[in-house]
């Protein structure tokens, strides 16, 4: 082994097949990147195997007067976890925090008298958000919206809509006390340019008769009292 | 009118796509029957004018002493009666 040693103030450079072993204390790190006074904080750089790319472990700036020490977790972590500090430096692995919301799936509401999604994961889901896009159907009388989660079925609510109009709106669910809204508007599809048409509100109160919120499992489904679909889509999001 | 049989869709996960013919429940029938015994209401509900007409209506109505208003609803009512599906 080759090594250099400058003077007093300790090794400047060693020889690059060197593999280093050394020894931190109570009081003094193994290695010390020091900066370098208005250049540049002390920093570790880790090469690709060819030396040709690297990244950089940059402390704070002089400014930060930053004097901290993070300790890495005991583990390496499950999939998708996110690493989260205690507030004095020991950081654990978490699950990403609440918020958000999740595109959870679309029904084309252009076929058939049922749509519906399986196999929803609505563990983490508190508001489950249905968007109607000019939802129709062919039945020659006015039907009402059928609305299913997890097997459990409400039947005829919101407003009528005929086979001539197509409706468009949300409904939301508070799956933590199966209470809900919608607003809608029933009107013939609008189908260029930029249109508007008025609107309808009401509220639901869904008795779903079990925690959704416990199944990874879930199946949602929309119809209409039975009438075949032919226009529009219904999307489904959940807000975490 | 529901469809004779139930056309389920079903969206799995993985992006496919099935489709399940099947006999309605009772329960989905006795909702078919119910929605269908009010149809009327949605079939008013989407053809009286709407309240800002219908205001017009009346107003014009009280300033030329005529029943345009009344005689609107009355056409609703009579092209919806209750109980027609």
């Amino acid at each position: 082994m080759a090594t250099i040693v400058n003077g007093s103030t300790g090794v400047s450079q060693v020889q690059e097949t060197v593999t280093l072993k050394v020894i931190s204390t109570g009081s003094v790190p193994s290695l010390e990147a020091k900066g370098t006074s208005g250049v540049t904080s002390g920093y570790l750089k880790l090469n690709c195997s060819e030396n040709s790319h690297g990244i950089k472990l940059l402390g704070p700036p002089h400014s930060a007067g930053a004097d901290y020490t993070l300790t890495f977790p005991n583990n390496d972590g499950d999939a998708g976890q996110f690493l989260q500090s205690n507030g004095s430096g020991v950081m654990s692995w978490a699950a990403a925090g609440g918020g958000g919301v999740t595109y959870l799936g679309t029904m084309n509401t252009t076929s058939g008298t049922e749509q519906q999604i399986a196999s929803l994961d609505l563990t983490d889901v508190n508001i489950l958000l249905f968007v109607y896009n000019q939802v129709s159907h062919t039945s020659g009388s006015a039907q009402r919206l059928t609305l299913g989660i997890g097997g459990n079925t409400l039947y005829g609510w919101g407003n009528t809509i005929s086979a001539a109009q197509g409706l468009a709106g949300m409904l939301q669910i508070d799956l933590r006390n199966n209470i809900g809204a919608w607003e809608m508007s029933q009107q013939t599809p609008i189908t260029s340019g930029n249109q508007w048409a008025s609107s309808y509100a009401g509220h639901i109160i869904y008795s779903l008769g079990n925690n959704l919120r416990a199944s990874s499992n879930t199946t949602v489904k929309v119809g209409m009292s039975g009438a075949t679909f032919d226009n529009g889509s219904v999307n489904v999001y959940g807000l975490n | 009118m529901a469809a004779d049989k139930n056309t389920i869709v079903t969206n799995h996960p993985d992006g496919t796509q099935t489709t399940e013919v099947v006999d309605w429940t009772a329960e989905e029938l006795a909702a078919h029957a119910e929605a269908d015994a009010k149809a009327w209401e949605g079939a008013r509900q989407a053809a009286y004018p709407s309240w800002q007409d219908q205001l017009d209506m009346q107003y014009w109505d009280g300033v030329n002493d005529t029943t345009t208003w009344a005689d609107a609803i009355a056409k609703v009512k009579a092209d919806n009666p209750k109980g027609d599906a």
